[in-house]
Protein backbone atom coordinates (compact mmCIF):
# COMPACT_ATOMS: atom_id res chain seq x y z
CA UNK A 1 0.00 0.00 0.00
CA UNK A 2 1.25 3.46 -0.78
CA UNK A 3 2.80 5.45 2.32
CA UNK A 4 1.80 8.31 3.80
CA UNK A 5 2.70 11.64 2.82
CA UNK A 6 6.04 12.22 4.44
CA UNK A 7 6.31 8.70 5.13
CA UNK A 8 4.55 8.52 8.41
CA UNK A 9 0.84 8.82 9.38
CA UNK A 10 0.21 11.41 11.65
CA UNK A 11 -1.96 10.65 14.55
CA UNK A 12 -2.29 13.59 17.79
CA UNK A 13 -5.19 12.29 19.44
CA UNK A 14 -5.13 12.78 23.53
CA UNK A 15 -5.24 10.44 25.55
CA UNK A 16 -8.93 9.95 28.30
CA UNK A 17 -6.67 11.31 31.28
CA UNK A 18 -5.34 14.10 29.49
CA UNK A 19 -8.56 14.72 27.98
CA UNK A 20 -10.17 15.09 31.34
CA UNK A 21 -7.46 16.88 32.61
CA UNK A 22 -7.44 19.79 29.95
CA UNK A 23 -11.15 20.08 30.07
CA UNK A 24 -11.32 20.43 33.68
CA UNK A 25 -8.76 23.09 33.51
CA UNK A 26 -10.06 25.10 30.57
CA UNK A 27 -10.57 28.16 32.04
CA UNK A 28 -6.58 28.23 33.11
CA UNK A 29 -6.03 28.22 29.21
CA UNK A 30 -6.17 30.98 26.63
CA UNK A 31 -9.17 30.20 24.40
CA UNK A 32 -9.77 30.82 21.29
CA UNK A 33 -13.12 30.03 18.89
CA UNK A 34 -12.98 28.56 16.16
CA UNK A 35 -15.10 28.02 13.00
CA UNK A 36 -16.77 24.97 11.79
CA UNK A 37 -13.93 24.64 8.69
CA UNK A 38 -11.45 24.94 11.36
CA UNK A 39 -12.94 22.44 13.44
CA UNK A 40 -12.92 20.08 9.98
CA UNK A 41 -9.16 21.28 9.34
CA UNK A 42 -8.07 20.27 13.39
CA UNK A 43 -9.77 16.42 12.72
CA UNK A 44 -7.64 16.16 9.26
CA UNK A 45 -4.59 16.86 11.04
CA UNK A 46 -4.75 14.99 13.94
CA UNK A 47 -6.19 12.21 12.16
CA UNK A 48 -3.14 12.23 9.39
CA UNK A 49 -5.64 13.14 6.81
CA UNK A 50 -3.19 15.85 6.37
CA UNK A 51 -0.21 14.14 6.99
CA UNK A 52 2.94 14.96 8.06
CA UNK A 53 1.20 17.74 9.35
CA UNK A 54 0.80 17.73 12.97
CA UNK A 55 -0.46 20.97 13.75
CA UNK A 56 -1.19 24.65 12.13
CA UNK A 57 1.86 25.31 9.62
CA UNK A 58 4.35 28.10 11.08
CA UNK A 59 5.88 30.79 9.04
CA UNK A 60 8.72 28.50 7.44
CA UNK A 61 6.25 26.18 6.18
CA UNK A 62 3.54 28.89 5.16
CA UNK A 63 6.51 30.62 2.78
CA UNK A 64 7.51 27.38 1.43
CA UNK A 65 3.84 26.32 0.52
CA UNK A 66 2.70 29.53 -0.77
CA UNK A 67 5.97 30.31 -2.55
CA UNK A 68 6.88 26.84 -4.14
CA UNK A 69 3.94 24.47 -3.11
CA UNK A 70 6.27 22.73 -0.30
CA UNK A 71 6.60 22.49 2.90
CA UNK A 72 9.95 23.48 4.39
CA UNK A 73 11.46 20.17 4.77
CA UNK A 74 10.89 19.81 0.71
CA UNK A 75 8.20 17.50 1.05
CA UNK A 76 4.92 18.78 -1.73
CA UNK A 77 2.03 20.97 -0.10
CA UNK A 78 0.13 23.48 -2.57
CA UNK A 79 -2.78 24.98 -0.12
CA UNK A 80 -1.96 26.39 3.47
CA UNK A 81 -3.14 24.83 6.39
CA UNK A 82 -3.55 27.79 8.66
CA UNK A 83 -5.17 29.12 11.85
CA UNK A 84 -5.61 32.86 12.15
CA UNK A 85 -6.33 35.35 14.66
CA UNK A 86 -7.13 38.45 15.78
CA UNK A 87 -4.54 41.20 16.32
CA UNK A 88 -5.44 41.31 19.83
CA UNK A 89 -5.55 37.47 20.41
CA UNK A 90 -2.10 37.17 18.64
CA UNK A 91 -0.49 39.54 20.52
CA UNK A 92 -1.44 38.26 23.62
CA UNK A 93 -0.12 34.59 22.87
CA UNK A 94 3.75 33.78 22.19
CA UNK A 95 5.76 30.40 21.54
CA UNK A 96 5.83 28.29 24.05
CA UNK A 97 2.15 29.67 25.06
CA UNK A 98 -0.47 26.41 24.84
CA UNK A 99 -4.34 27.97 23.71
CA UNK A 100 -7.46 25.91 23.67
CA UNK A 101 -9.48 25.74 20.13
CA UNK A 102 -12.87 25.72 21.01
CA UNK A 103 -16.26 25.65 18.93
CA UNK A 104 -17.89 29.10 18.28
CA UNK A 105 -21.17 30.01 19.68
CA UNK A 106 -22.86 29.32 22.38
CA UNK A 107 -21.29 26.09 24.96
CA UNK A 108 -18.05 25.75 23.46
CA UNK A 109 -16.55 22.64 23.08
CA UNK A 110 -12.86 22.21 23.86
CA UNK A 111 -11.80 20.78 20.26
CA UNK A 112 -7.83 20.69 20.41
CA UNK A 113 -4.84 21.97 22.75
CA UNK A 114 -2.52 24.09 20.40
CA UNK A 115 1.40 24.14 21.62
CA UNK A 116 2.33 27.78 20.00
CA UNK A 117 5.37 27.68 18.00
CA UNK A 118 4.96 30.82 15.79
CA UNK A 119 3.00 33.78 15.60
CA UNK A 120 2.96 35.83 12.84
CA UNK A 121 2.00 38.15 9.83
CA UNK A 122 1.16 37.52 6.24
CA UNK A 123 0.85 39.85 3.25
CA UNK A 124 -2.91 38.62 2.06
CA UNK A 125 -2.73 39.92 -1.50
CA UNK A 126 0.85 37.56 -2.20
CA UNK A 127 -0.88 35.02 -0.60
CA UNK A 128 -4.21 34.88 -2.82
CA UNK A 129 -2.19 35.62 -6.28
CA UNK A 130 -0.49 32.65 -5.65
CA UNK A 131 -2.44 30.10 -4.41
CA UNK A 132 -5.62 31.27 -6.34
CA UNK A 133 -4.29 32.73 -9.40
CA UNK A 134 -6.06 35.96 -9.15
CA UNK A 135 -6.91 38.66 -6.27
CA UNK A 136 -10.26 39.05 -7.82
CA UNK A 137 -12.55 39.39 -4.73
CA UNK A 138 -15.60 37.65 -6.59
CA UNK A 139 -13.53 34.52 -6.50
CA UNK A 140 -14.96 32.60 -3.28
CA UNK A 141 -11.12 31.47 -2.22
CA UNK A 142 -10.07 34.86 -2.20
CA UNK A 143 -13.07 36.22 -0.51
CA UNK A 144 -12.69 33.73 2.13
CA UNK A 145 -9.23 34.22 2.45
CA UNK A 146 -9.46 38.04 2.46
CA UNK A 147 -11.97 37.85 5.08
CA UNK A 148 -9.36 35.99 7.44
CA UNK A 149 -7.71 37.67 11.02
CA UNK A 150 -4.28 39.35 9.48
CA UNK A 151 -2.48 36.76 12.31
CA UNK A 152 -1.28 33.39 11.81
CA UNK A 153 -0.68 31.09 14.66
CA UNK A 154 1.31 28.12 14.27
CA UNK A 155 2.11 24.61 16.05
CA UNK A 156 1.35 21.32 17.31
CA UNK A 157 -2.24 20.24 18.02
CA UNK A 158 -3.80 17.39 20.20
CA UNK A 159 -7.04 16.53 19.61
CA UNK A 160 -9.20 16.78 22.58
CA UNK A 161 -13.08 16.22 21.03
CA UNK A 162 -13.90 15.44 18.00
CA UNK A 163 -16.82 16.93 16.43
CA UNK A 164 -18.74 14.55 14.73
CA UNK A 165 -20.88 16.04 11.77
CA UNK A 166 -24.45 14.24 10.32
CA UNK A 167 -22.53 12.04 8.35
CA UNK A 168 -20.35 10.71 10.99
CA UNK A 169 -20.16 6.64 9.65
CA UNK A 170 -18.74 7.85 6.31
CA UNK A 171 -16.22 9.43 8.06
CA UNK A 172 -13.13 7.25 8.25
CA UNK A 173 -9.60 7.99 9.44
CA UNK A 174 -7.00 6.86 7.53
CA UNK A 175 -5.93 3.85 9.28
CA UNK A 176 -9.46 3.03 9.11
CA UNK A 177 -9.58 3.32 5.33
CA UNK A 178 -6.25 1.62 5.49
CA UNK A 179 -7.10 -1.38 7.10
CA UNK A 180 -10.36 -1.69 4.79
CA UNK A 181 -8.40 -1.72 1.85
CA UNK A 182 -5.95 -4.01 3.21
CA UNK A 183 -8.76 -6.31 4.28
CA UNK A 184 -9.83 -6.35 1.15
CA UNK A 185 -6.52 -6.57 -0.47
CA UNK A 186 -6.55 -3.84 -2.97
CA UNK A 187 -3.13 -3.14 -3.38
CA UNK A 188 -3.70 -0.31 -5.85
CA UNK A 189 -6.76 2.03 -5.27
CA UNK A 190 -8.42 4.79 -7.18
CA UNK A 191 -10.25 8.20 -5.20
CA UNK A 192 -12.80 9.39 -6.79
CA UNK A 193 -13.63 12.95 -5.48
CA UNK A 194 -17.16 14.56 -6.50
CA UNK A 195 -19.59 17.12 -5.09
CA UNK A 196 -22.19 16.00 -7.19
CA UNK A 197 -24.69 13.30 -7.74
CA UNK A 198 -23.41 10.35 -10.38
CA UNK A 199 -24.62 10.54 -14.14
CA UNK A 200 -23.49 7.92 -16.47
CA UNK A 201 -20.69 10.26 -17.09
CA UNK A 202 -19.17 9.58 -13.34
CA UNK A 203 -19.69 5.90 -13.66
CA UNK A 204 -17.93 5.54 -16.71
CA UNK A 205 -14.69 7.43 -15.62
CA UNK A 206 -15.24 5.33 -12.21
CA UNK A 207 -15.60 2.08 -13.51
CA UNK A 208 -12.34 3.04 -15.79
CA UNK A 209 -10.42 3.95 -13.12
CA UNK A 210 -11.55 0.35 -11.92
CA UNK A 211 -10.40 -1.44 -14.76
CA UNK A 212 -6.71 -0.40 -13.34
CA UNK A 213 -6.64 -0.49 -9.87
CA UNK A 214 -8.02 -2.94 -8.05
CA UNK A 215 -10.73 -1.03 -6.05
CA UNK A 216 -12.37 2.55 -6.15
CA UNK A 217 -12.73 4.60 -3.07
CA UNK A 218 -15.46 7.13 -3.76
CA UNK A 219 -14.98 10.00 -1.74
CA UNK A 220 -17.39 12.78 -1.34
CA UNK A 221 -16.42 16.23 -0.41
CA UNK A 222 -18.67 17.50 2.88
CA UNK A 223 -18.97 20.95 4.38
CA UNK A 224 -19.87 23.86 3.32
CA UNK A 225 -21.01 24.70 0.09
CA UNK A 226 -22.56 27.34 -2.59
CA UNK A 227 -26.43 27.86 -2.79
CA UNK A 228 -27.85 25.37 -5.26
CA UNK A 229 -25.36 22.94 -4.41
CA UNK A 230 -26.67 19.39 -3.80
CA UNK A 231 -27.13 18.61 -0.35
CA UNK A 232 -24.92 16.18 1.56
CA UNK A 233 -27.75 13.47 2.29
CA UNK A 234 -28.37 13.56 -1.36
CA UNK A 235 -25.08 13.15 -2.52
CA UNK A 236 -24.26 10.49 -0.38
CA UNK A 237 -27.91 8.18 -0.51
CA UNK A 238 -27.53 8.52 -4.66
CA UNK A 239 -23.99 6.91 -4.52
CA UNK A 240 -25.35 4.54 -2.22
CA UNK A 241 -27.92 3.57 -4.40
CA UNK A 242 -25.45 3.64 -7.44
CA UNK A 243 -22.99 0.99 -5.43
CA UNK A 244 -25.68 -1.45 -4.30
CA UNK A 245 -27.16 -1.54 -7.90
CA UNK A 246 -24.09 -0.88 -10.17
CA UNK A 247 -21.16 -2.00 -8.44
CA UNK A 248 -19.25 -5.65 -7.87
CA UNK A 249 -19.36 -6.24 -3.95
CA UNK A 250 -16.34 -4.65 -2.19
CA UNK A 251 -14.50 -3.36 -5.20
CA UNK A 252 -15.72 0.01 -3.99
CA UNK A 253 -16.01 1.87 -0.48
CA UNK A 254 -18.23 5.48 0.34
CA UNK A 255 -16.66 7.82 2.51
CA UNK A 256 -17.05 11.36 2.82
CA UNK A 257 -13.45 13.93 3.39
CA UNK A 258 -15.01 16.53 5.51
CA UNK A 259 -13.55 19.46 4.70
CA UNK A 260 -13.51 22.98 3.61
CA UNK A 261 -13.88 23.83 -0.68
CA UNK A 262 -10.94 26.69 -1.27
CA UNK A 263 -12.18 26.57 -5.35
CA UNK A 264 -8.18 26.74 -5.77
CA UNK A 265 -8.43 24.69 -9.10
CA UNK A 266 -4.71 23.04 -9.87
CA UNK A 267 -3.09 23.63 -6.14
CA UNK A 268 -6.59 22.48 -5.13
CA UNK A 269 -6.25 19.39 -6.98
CA UNK A 270 -2.79 18.26 -5.64
CA UNK A 271 -4.33 19.43 -2.11
CA UNK A 272 -7.45 16.49 -2.43
CA UNK A 273 -4.68 13.89 -4.21
CA UNK A 274 -2.18 14.00 -0.95
CA UNK A 275 -5.56 13.86 1.54
CA UNK A 276 -6.37 10.48 -0.51
CA UNK A 277 -2.81 9.09 -0.75
CA UNK A 278 -3.12 9.54 3.67
CA UNK A 279 -6.21 7.52 2.88
CA UNK A 280 -3.96 4.75 1.54
CA UNK A 281 -4.95 5.68 -2.71
CA UNK A 282 -2.67 5.15 -4.77
CA UNK A 283 -4.57 7.39 -7.43
CA UNK A 284 -6.54 10.14 -8.00
CA UNK A 285 -9.23 10.65 -10.91
CA UNK A 286 -8.36 14.39 -12.00
CA UNK A 287 -11.36 15.25 -14.47
CA UNK A 288 -11.72 18.84 -16.14
CA UNK A 289 -11.26 21.83 -13.98
CA UNK A 290 -11.19 20.02 -10.84
CA UNK A 291 -11.73 22.28 -7.44
CA UNK A 292 -12.27 25.29 -10.03
CA UNK A 293 -14.84 28.06 -10.10
CA UNK A 294 -15.83 30.73 -12.83
CA UNK A 295 -13.48 30.96 -15.60
CA UNK A 296 -10.27 31.63 -13.11
CA UNK A 297 -8.58 28.03 -14.35
CA UNK A 298 -7.75 26.34 -17.93
CA UNK A 299 -9.84 23.45 -18.45
CA UNK A 300 -7.04 21.02 -17.60
CA UNK A 301 -4.78 23.38 -15.41
CA UNK A 302 -5.77 21.01 -12.17
CA UNK A 303 -4.25 17.77 -14.70
CA UNK A 304 -0.89 19.67 -15.74
CA UNK A 305 0.03 20.68 -12.69
CA UNK A 306 1.05 16.98 -11.34
CA UNK A 307 4.13 16.87 -13.79
CA UNK A 308 5.64 19.57 -11.03
CA UNK A 309 5.80 16.89 -8.55
CA UNK A 310 7.96 13.54 -9.16
CA UNK A 311 7.64 12.80 -5.86
CA UNK A 312 4.37 13.25 -4.76
CA UNK A 313 3.53 9.43 -4.09
CA UNK A 314 -0.12 9.28 -5.76
CA UNK A 315 -0.28 8.76 -9.63
CA UNK A 316 -3.27 10.93 -11.20
CA UNK A 317 -5.63 9.55 -13.81
CA UNK A 318 -6.58 12.46 -15.94
CA UNK A 319 -9.57 12.56 -18.04
CA UNK A 320 -9.91 15.23 -20.56
CA UNK A 321 -13.58 14.76 -21.42
CA UNK A 322 -16.47 12.38 -21.61
CA UNK A 323 -20.09 12.36 -23.42
CA UNK A 324 -22.41 10.16 -24.93
CA UNK A 325 -21.72 8.97 -28.41
CA UNK A 326 -24.52 8.41 -30.56
CA UNK A 327 -22.60 6.23 -33.17
CA UNK A 328 -20.70 4.12 -30.36
CA UNK A 329 -23.59 3.99 -28.51
CA UNK A 330 -21.86 4.18 -25.27
CA UNK A 331 -20.27 6.57 -22.93
CA UNK A 332 -17.00 7.43 -24.05
CA UNK A 333 -14.08 9.70 -23.28
CA UNK A 334 -12.11 11.56 -26.42
CA UNK A 335 -9.52 8.98 -26.02
CA UNK A 336 -11.35 6.29 -27.27
CA UNK A 337 -13.75 7.26 -29.80
CA UNK A 338 -13.18 8.74 -32.79
CA UNK A 339 -16.33 10.03 -33.85
CA UNK A 340 -17.07 13.76 -34.62
CA UNK A 341 -18.61 16.10 -32.29
CA UNK A 342 -22.16 15.83 -34.48
CA UNK A 343 -22.15 12.61 -32.51
CA UNK A 344 -21.47 13.75 -28.91
CA UNK A 345 -24.00 14.20 -26.80
CA UNK A 346 -22.75 15.93 -23.66
CA UNK A 347 -23.95 15.42 -20.05
CA UNK A 348 -26.12 18.40 -19.20
CA UNK A 349 -25.93 19.03 -15.03
CA UNK A 350 -28.34 21.68 -15.41
CA UNK A 351 -31.20 19.23 -17.54
CA UNK A 352 -30.41 16.76 -15.00
CA UNK A 353 -30.95 19.21 -11.87
CA UNK A 354 -33.97 20.77 -13.19
CA UNK A 355 -35.70 17.24 -14.28
CA UNK A 356 -34.93 15.95 -10.69
CA UNK A 357 -36.51 19.14 -8.84
CA UNK A 358 -39.32 18.50 -10.92
CA UNK A 359 -39.63 14.78 -9.83
CA UNK A 360 -38.94 13.04 -13.98
CA UNK A 361 -36.14 10.93 -13.74
CA UNK A 362 -33.50 11.41 -15.92
CA UNK A 363 -33.62 8.64 -18.28
CA UNK A 364 -30.66 9.60 -20.83
CA UNK A 365 -28.25 10.77 -17.95
CA UNK A 366 -29.03 9.19 -14.78
CA UNK A 367 -29.66 5.40 -13.53
CA UNK A 368 -33.41 4.92 -12.62
CA UNK A 369 -32.37 3.83 -9.05
CA UNK A 370 -30.00 6.73 -8.54
CA UNK A 371 -32.92 9.33 -9.56
CA UNK A 372 -35.39 7.70 -7.35
CA UNK A 373 -33.06 8.17 -4.50
CA UNK A 374 -32.75 11.58 -4.49
CA UNK A 375 -35.76 12.16 -5.29
CA UNK A 376 -37.13 10.47 -2.28
CA UNK A 377 -35.93 13.75 -0.97
CA UNK A 378 -37.71 16.89 -0.14
CA UNK A 379 -34.98 19.56 -0.50
CA UNK A 380 -32.17 18.70 -2.81
CA UNK A 381 -30.28 21.61 -3.43
CA UNK A 382 -28.40 24.17 -0.73
CA UNK A 383 -30.43 26.83 0.11
CA UNK B 1 8.01 34.18 0.02
CA UNK B 2 10.49 32.71 -2.82
CA UNK B 3 12.31 29.57 -2.56
CA UNK B 4 16.37 29.92 -1.26
CA UNK B 5 19.07 27.82 -3.00
CA UNK B 6 22.37 26.25 -2.37
CA UNK B 7 25.13 25.53 -4.77
CA UNK B 8 26.12 21.92 -5.44
CA UNK B 9 28.98 20.97 -8.16
CA UNK B 10 28.80 18.21 -10.17
CA UNK B 11 30.70 17.00 -13.12
CA UNK B 12 31.07 19.29 -16.29
CA UNK B 13 30.54 16.13 -18.52
CA UNK B 14 27.08 15.15 -16.57
CA UNK B 15 26.23 18.68 -16.63
CA UNK B 16 26.85 18.66 -20.38
CA UNK B 17 24.46 15.43 -20.59
CA UNK B 18 21.46 17.13 -18.41
CA UNK B 19 21.76 20.52 -20.50
CA UNK B 20 21.57 18.65 -23.93
CA UNK B 21 18.24 16.55 -23.15
CA UNK B 22 16.96 19.67 -21.94
CA UNK B 23 15.18 20.61 -25.26
CA UNK B 24 12.96 17.45 -25.11
CA UNK B 25 11.56 18.54 -21.40
CA UNK B 26 9.87 21.02 -20.10
CA UNK B 27 12.27 22.54 -17.87
CA UNK B 28 13.60 25.39 -18.55
CA UNK B 29 17.23 25.37 -16.69
CA UNK B 30 19.18 22.71 -15.81
CA UNK B 31 19.02 23.04 -11.72
CA UNK B 32 14.98 22.75 -12.47
CA UNK B 33 15.64 19.73 -14.48
CA UNK B 34 17.87 18.04 -11.98
CA UNK B 35 16.11 19.34 -9.14
CA UNK B 36 13.38 17.16 -10.58
CA UNK B 37 15.02 14.09 -10.46
CA UNK B 38 16.59 14.21 -8.04
CA UNK B 39 13.01 14.51 -6.38
CA UNK B 40 11.96 11.39 -8.14
CA UNK B 41 14.89 9.24 -7.63
CA UNK B 42 14.61 10.62 -3.56
CA UNK B 43 11.05 9.35 -3.16
CA UNK B 44 11.95 5.89 -4.60
CA UNK B 45 15.07 5.54 -2.33
CA UNK B 46 12.53 6.62 0.65
CA UNK B 47 9.48 4.61 -0.41
CA UNK B 48 11.85 1.27 -0.48
CA UNK B 49 13.11 2.22 3.15
CA UNK B 50 9.49 2.47 4.53
CA UNK B 51 8.31 -1.20 2.65
CA UNK B 52 7.74 -4.18 5.05
CA UNK B 53 7.11 -1.95 8.03
CA UNK B 54 3.91 -3.06 9.90
CA UNK B 55 1.02 -1.19 9.56
CA UNK B 56 -1.36 -1.82 12.94
CA UNK B 57 -0.46 -3.79 15.91
CA UNK B 58 -3.12 -6.69 16.39
CA UNK B 59 -5.04 -4.60 18.95
CA UNK B 60 -5.39 -1.69 16.55
CA UNK B 61 -6.40 -4.31 13.93
CA UNK B 62 -9.13 -5.65 16.40
CA UNK B 63 -10.27 -2.37 17.32
CA UNK B 64 -10.70 -0.70 13.54
CA UNK B 65 -12.26 -4.25 12.39
CA UNK B 66 -14.86 -3.99 14.88
CA UNK B 67 -15.66 -0.60 14.32
CA UNK B 68 -16.23 -0.76 10.50
CA UNK B 69 -17.85 -4.27 10.76
CA UNK B 70 -20.42 -1.94 12.77
CA UNK B 71 -20.16 0.94 9.98
CA UNK B 72 -20.81 -2.09 7.18
CA UNK B 73 -17.81 -1.75 5.50
CA UNK B 74 -16.85 -5.35 5.86
CA UNK B 75 -19.16 -8.42 6.81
Amino acid sequence: MVDPHGGRLVERVCGERTRRVITEQAREFPCLPIDADLVKDVKNICFGVFSPLEGFQCQDDFDGVVGHCRLANDVPWSIPVVLDAGEGFARSVKPKDEILLVTAGKDPVVVAKLAVEDVYQYDKTEYVRNVFKTDDPKHPGVKASLEKEPWLLGGKLDLIAEVKTAFARYNLKPRETRYLFKKRGWKTVAAFQTRNPPHLGHEYVQKSALTVCDGLLINPVIGRKQPGDFTDEVILASYEALIDNYYVKDTCALTTFETEMHYAGPREAVHHAIARKNLGCSHFIVGRDHAGVGSYYGPFDAQEIFKQFPDLGITPINFRAFYKCKKCGSVVSDKICPHGPEFQVDFKGRVVRQMLAEGKIPCDEMRPEVAEAIMRYKDLFVL
Amino acid sequence: MADTFKDVRIPASLYARIEKRLPNTDFKTVADYISYLVRKILDTIEEDENKGKKDFTPDEEREIEDRLRNLGYID
